[in-house]
């Protein structure tokens, strides 16, 4: 529930649409209110006293109640909706803007199918619920209220038995609820279960072929499907049951209503009472009691709505009150536009509770030095090169840039300052000119033809004018998402050139040239080493060729640094290095 | 008010997917009815009881604000008679009761019949679909298939349970209220007749621009969910470029759309309510009025009970009519979902089984490739002409460039696909000739890119061979190498793997895929790039225990990097859909073809500078 009110103050801005909403739907629910006691004076004033002048203004009042209520009906679910959708406009930029708030740690918690859930089914719940349940909530008590009013007006007696089959009925339904609803919760969770063995069986279909496993699938699948159709067949038998039976209640009162209040007019007719009934406050409370006994059952859809919505509620507060790990220090300090050294003091750190993946690493790397860094798969160099740009933050020691503590410097100048091209090359959709322009973002003081120079020297670089220029849209060639259309060297180098059109000072590349054929990745690399001269470049690979030409090599192992030297020294004097040298080369037999 | 007979349901489309508000027709609705009828078929008690229900409940429906009204004009209007009357009163709660009785048993054995009809639906649908092969998976695409079984049999579901019970036993009560009112009185009954053309025409009206509507807010909705999965998926490059306001920009841009056409869509579609609303009400004023008129000028038989009787009708005739539009688009909906699953029951399997196949085959592993040749579609062969003679015990290596049609070859072999022309030998004998279960389980196939069930590891691990014992499991995995970071994990071989294994690197994915083919202790291990994200030292190691576990059965590696199968008995390079070259490594390189120039480029030795 409370998430739900939080959300609610995203109506904030719309509360003058609400507020008349509201105001609308309390006028329209009067007019259906009002419209019993008309048909009463009709039938006892116009009918019973056959006046026709009566009958027809009576007639004409109706009309009009019955057209005013559905017009102030309608400005009020109008007001309603636009109020509803900007709230969900609302909740949806602040869930964007969390998700880019958050650091690669928070990123690393979330699959992505989860966040777009929040962003769209969670919100349109919520949404929704505004529209059909908080309103129609307020108007089934409204009407409720109303009616029950009325009746005590009329006649309180009759009132007072009314007040009971309806109490009755309102136990009963949450009765009925508190017995259905953990049941309804098993025959989701158990479609849920059954869906989820159909969606690995199919998603892994070569592997159960590979593996001629079909008919343990069957097997498996065959006992979910009975277990849901189990619960699915009960809780059927249970609602089938229970909700005609509210219904049915309904009716009860209905003839309760007129049985009672046709033995008033019987017996008045023997010996007047004081308490006088007429025909037509018998019909009209008549009227009132299925007035009165919609909003019991719509109660009961809108407590199921209400549900739902705090549990799309709360998942989407929990998005939007999740704390980055990351945050801008609170006075950033500028970065030295000139110094691109990187350091790391004593740093320390490890994913989650598992084993450190970097311990008590100290390093230095000077401005404008090109280092090569290479060890075997974990041994923690993708880990090091994410938290020089502070994509995580180390649990000990400090990281240094240009020799200011990277949580200190300002978060907008150091991914400026540093590009780390990533092993796996994110694309977005759109052309390749698109995605290589991108790396321009950040500085537009860039004219058009300074910028153009630079993404053709980037693709140049980068070894990408080739294959571009063999598409057939060239540079707008369309780029499907994740890259789709593009092979994985095509896709790297489109990545590469990215990074290389921002120009950074420091320039950090992990793995970027593996799907690369070698022939390629030599001409690349040897293009950054002529290139880079000014900038700091740190070279992550498995490949000796890919580092062996770096000013300095530092092998890392179980998350330390186990050497550091040239190719040469390396050879000589690690074992590490010339173990990866060799099987690369062919001279060691296992 | 309809209250839906089950609460959950309908929920699942994913956020870009079908569904949601789109209205799709049916190709074919009739061929549809028919064939779900057949499925029906086998449920005809239960279908019997509720056509019985639904009438029985109308007839009840019908006759209750009759009795009512008649009990008010004969006992409190006409002769005064507390007696009569009660007894009238109880009679009318009695059919009130049989209506609910009726209700009652119309939606248990609908709800049964329903059920128990989507399970069969759900149980065939799945057998058949472990019969069909890769060829079909790439024309409909996995993800389809998948919401074809989740989705579309849910919708089917509901409609069935909810919507087809619902409008078949409101059309019914509608005639049954239809005709006691012209019982009752002829006048009367055309007054409220009268707004039937109305509300009809706006139903009609309303629900064409509703749909309209929904189908562009759909498409906006898909494009949000694009958005945000592009963003989500793509946030580190957009951190790293910190891009993070212009992201933003664009994605409220996209929003500030959607709210647009989302109002839009709503207030359309909730016209309707008031639109009820407001015919009841002019129902209401007229009988009444008409009514009133009537009791004034003429009397009997218009009497305050008969005009009771038709309030109660005119509220009850529309309320059916007013969800028919809905149930019309929920059931064209559950067609059209229907007919994509008749489509997979429909789907022959393209691996046919052999009428006597033979058993307990591969058992030396000897393998021939004979002028195979084969293309994912017609007349676009991926590979051509292929000899290729492996001796049992042997490792062959099968080496070229991307798209040279190597994978193909697996794919043959473990006859994912079946072999267009040309045939494949297994100990002498045609593949299609082996019993397709024995081939598979004497092969140990490992794939580019490695699945894993969202289960422990040791549950994975034996996948292949579910008899092992844990002690055999986990000297596969030492032999992959694999054993050495499972230790590392927080609860070692019982860790649970998240769907795929994504909680794995993609090379500790690849060493357990090992593991688990080794476990299955195969007489024909096929390594399709299963190390490529492997250092290289970890693959000399793999290698080395690869061979031994081997030693004797029959291996076929293929590998971009050329130092994993420096040792192959024997080296087959492919280039442009033909073998080009085989023989040793030393052979080919004395022979100083591709795959000289190949192994050239990749070991060219380094020269610091």
């Amino acid at each position: 529930m409370k998430p739900l009110l939080r959300l609610f103050f995203y109506l904030g801005p719309y509360r003058r649409n609400l507020a008349f909403s509201i105001a609308f739907m309390l006028l329209a629910t009067a007019t259906t209110l009002v419209q019993p006691r008309l048909v009463e004076w009709v039938i006892d004033s116009g009918v019973g006293g056959g006046d026709g002048r009566i009958l027809g203004l009576g007639i004409l009042a109706l009309l009009g109640t019955a057209t005013a209520g559905g017009l102030l009906h309608l400005t009020s679910g109008i007001l309603v909706s636009y109020a509803g959708q900007g709230m969900a406009y609302g909740i949806r930029n602040d869930i964007f803007r969390s998700i880019l708030d958050f650091s690669f740690g928070n990123l690393d918690r979330h699959r992505t199918g989860e966040l777009i859930v929040r962003n769209t089914s969670d919100v349109n719940t919520v949404q929704m619920f505004v529209r059909m349940g908080f309103m129609l909530m307020l108007q089934s008590v409204a009407m409720l209220v109303g009616s029950l009013a009325m009746m005590f007006a009329m006649n309180p007696g009759l009132a007072r038995t009314m007040l009971f089959i309806f109490a009755t009925t309102i136990l009963l339904f949450f009765l009925l609820a508190s017995v259905i609803r953990p049941l309804i919760m098993r025959v989701r969770e158990r479609l849920d279960e059954l869906n989820n063995t159909l969606q690995e069986n199919l998603a892994g279909a070569k592997l159960v072929r590979a593996f001629a496993r079909q008919s343990h699938e069957i097997e498996r699948f065959e006992s979910r499907n009975q277990a849901y159709l189990e619960v699915a067949l009960k809780v059927g038998y249970i609602t089938a049951m229970a909700f005609p039976f509210l219904f049915f209640l309904g009716q009860i009162a209905l003839v309760a209503v007129t049985y009672y209040g046709g033995l008033m007019v019987v017996r008045q007719a023997e010996t007047p009472l004081p308490d006088q009934l007429t025909l037509g406050q018998l019909v009209a409370f008549n009227e009132y009691a299925m007035l009165a006994m919609w909003p019991i059952l719509a109660l009961g859809m809108t407590l199921q709505f209400m549900a739902r919505a705090s549990a799309s509620a709360t998942r989407i507060v929990e998005i939007l009150e999740e704390t980055p790990d990351i945050a801008e220090a609170s006075h950033p300090q500028s970065l030295a536009e000139t110094d691109h050294s990187i350091e790391l003091r004593n740093v320390s750190f490890s994913f989650g509770h598992g084993e450190p993946a970097l311990s008590k690493i100290s390093l230095r790397i000077a401005s404008g030095e090109t280092v090569g860094l290479i060890g075997r798969t974990g041994s923690g160099k993708s880990t090091l090169a994410a938290l020089i740009p502070r994509y995580y933050e180390a649990d000990r020691g400090a990281v240094l840039v240009g020799g200011i503590d990277v949580r200190q410097a300002s978060l907008a100048e150091l991914r400026q300052k540093i590009v780390l091209v990533l092993q796996e090359s994110l694309l977005l959709s759109g052309s390749i000119r698109d995605n290589i322009a991108y790396g321009l973002s950040g500085d537009n003081h860039d004219r058009q033809a300074a910028a153009e120079r630079r993404l053709q020297r980037a693709v140049e670089l980068a070894k990408a004018s080739d294959f571009i220029r063999e598409k057939s849209g060239g540079w707008d060639e369309p780029i499907g998402e994740r890259g789709a259309g593009l092979s994985g060297g095509q896709r790297q180098r489109v990545a590469l050139a990215r990074a290389l059109v921002r120009n950074p000072d420091i320039l950090i590349l992990d793995d970027v040239t593996s799907s690369l054929d070698a022939a390629t990745e030599r001409a690349v690399m040897a293009n950054l080493y002529r290139e880079l001269r000014d900038q700091t470049v740190i070279i992550i690979s498995q490949k000796i060729n890919t580092v062996s030409q770096a000013d300095r090599i530092m092998v890392m192992e179980d998350g330390r640094i186990v050497g550091t030297g040239s190719h040469r020294e390396l050879l000589a004097e690690n074992r590490i290095y010339r173990e990866i040298h060799e099987t690369q080369n062919g001279e060691l037999r296992l | 008010m309809s209250i839906p007979r089950k609460a959950s349901g309908g929920h699942r489309h994913g956020p870009a997917g079908r569904g949601g508000f789109q209205i799709e027709a049916p190709r074919n609705p009739r061929g549809a009815i028919r064939r779900l009828f057949r499925y029906f078929s086998a449920e005809w008690p239960s279908l019997l009881i509720v056509a019985a229900a639904i009438v029985f409940g109308s007839v009840c429906k019908a006759v209750g604000p009759a009795w009512l009204g008649g009990a008010i004009s004969a006992h409190v209007e006409r002769e005064p008679d507390a007696g009569r009357f009660a007894a009238g009163m109880l009679k009318v709660a009695a059919v009130f009761a049989g209506a609910w009785m009726a209700d009652a048993v119309n939606g248990g054995f609908m709800n049964r019949a329903a059920n128990r009809l989507v399970y069969r639906l759900r149980r065939h649908s799945f057998n058949h679909l472990q019969r069909l092969s890769m060829p079909f998976f790439d024309r409909i695409g996995v993800g389809d298939v998948i919401s074809r079984v989740t989705n579309d049999i849910e919708m089917l579901y509901n409609a069935l349970a909810n919507g087809f019970a619902g409008m078949l036993g409101g059309l019914v009560s509608t005639v049954g209220i239809l005709i006691a009112m012209l019982i009752l009185d002829l006048r009367l009954s055309l007054v409220v007749l009268l707004y039937l053309p109305l509300l009809i025409g706006a139903t009609a009206l309303i629900g064409r621009l509703v749909r309209k509507a929904y189908r562009e807010n759909q498409r906006l909705v898909g494009s949000l969910s694009r958005k945000i999965n592009e963003s989500v998926a793509a946030a580190k490059l957009i951190k790293s470029f910190h891009a993070e306001d212009q992201t933003l920009r664009e994605f409220e841009q996209i929003s500030e759309a959607a709210r647009a056409v989302g109002t839009r869509a709503e207030v359309i579609g909730f016209a309707m309510h008031p639109m009820m609303r407001l015919v009841n009400g002019l129902a209401l004023a007229s009988v009444v009025g008409v009514g009133g008129y009537l009791a004034i000028h003429e009397g009997e038989p218009y009497t305050i009970g008969l005009i009771t009787a038709f309030v109660i009708y005119s509220r009850r005739f529309f309320e059916p009519l007013r969800h028919l539009s809905e149930f019309y688009n929920l059931i064209q909906r559950a067609l059209a979902g229907a007919e994509r699953i008749f489509e997979i029951l429909d789907a022959e399997p393209d691996i046919a089984a052999c009428s006597e196949p033979v058993y307990g085959l591969p058992t030396a592993g000897r393998v021939e490739f004979e002028r195979v040749s084969f293309g994912y579609a017609p007349g676009q062969n991926v590979v051509e002409d292929i000899d290729l003679q492996v001796e049992a015990g042997q490792v062959v290596a099968i080496v070229g460039p991307t798209g040279a049609g190597k994978t193909t070859l697996v794919n043959l072999l473990s006859r994912f696909y079946e072999t267009g022309s040309g045939r494949i030998l297994i100990d002498g004998v045609d593949i299609r000739e082996i019993d397709i279960d024995s081939l598979r389980t004497r092969m140990g196939v490992v794939l580019q890119e490695p699945y894993f069930f969202a289960d422990t590891i040791m549950a994975n691990l034996k996948y292949g061979r579910p008899a092992a014992s844990d002690q055999a499991a986990v000297e596969a995995a030492r032999a992959a190498r694999a054993d050495h970071f499972i230790k590392r994990l927080s609860e070692g071989y019982h860790t649970r793997l998240t769907e795929r294994g994504r909680n794995l690197s993609e090379g500790e994915r690849q060493l357990l895929a090992i593991a688990r083919a080794l476990l299955a202790d195969p007489r024909i291990l096929v390594l399709d790039e299963a190390t490529s994200s492997v250092d290289s030292l970890t693959e000399a190691m793999i290698r080395d225990s690869v061979a031994n576990v081997m030693r004797g059965r029959t291996s076929f590696i293929i590998a971009h990097r050329l130092s994993t199968i420096r040792h192959a008995d024997l080296v087959a390079v492919m280039d442009n859909r033909r073998i080009v070259e085989r023989g040793t490594h030393h052979e080919l390189i004395a022979k100083n073809g591709l795959y000289a120039r190949l192994y050239q480029t990749q070991f060219e030795r380094s020269e610091p500078k």
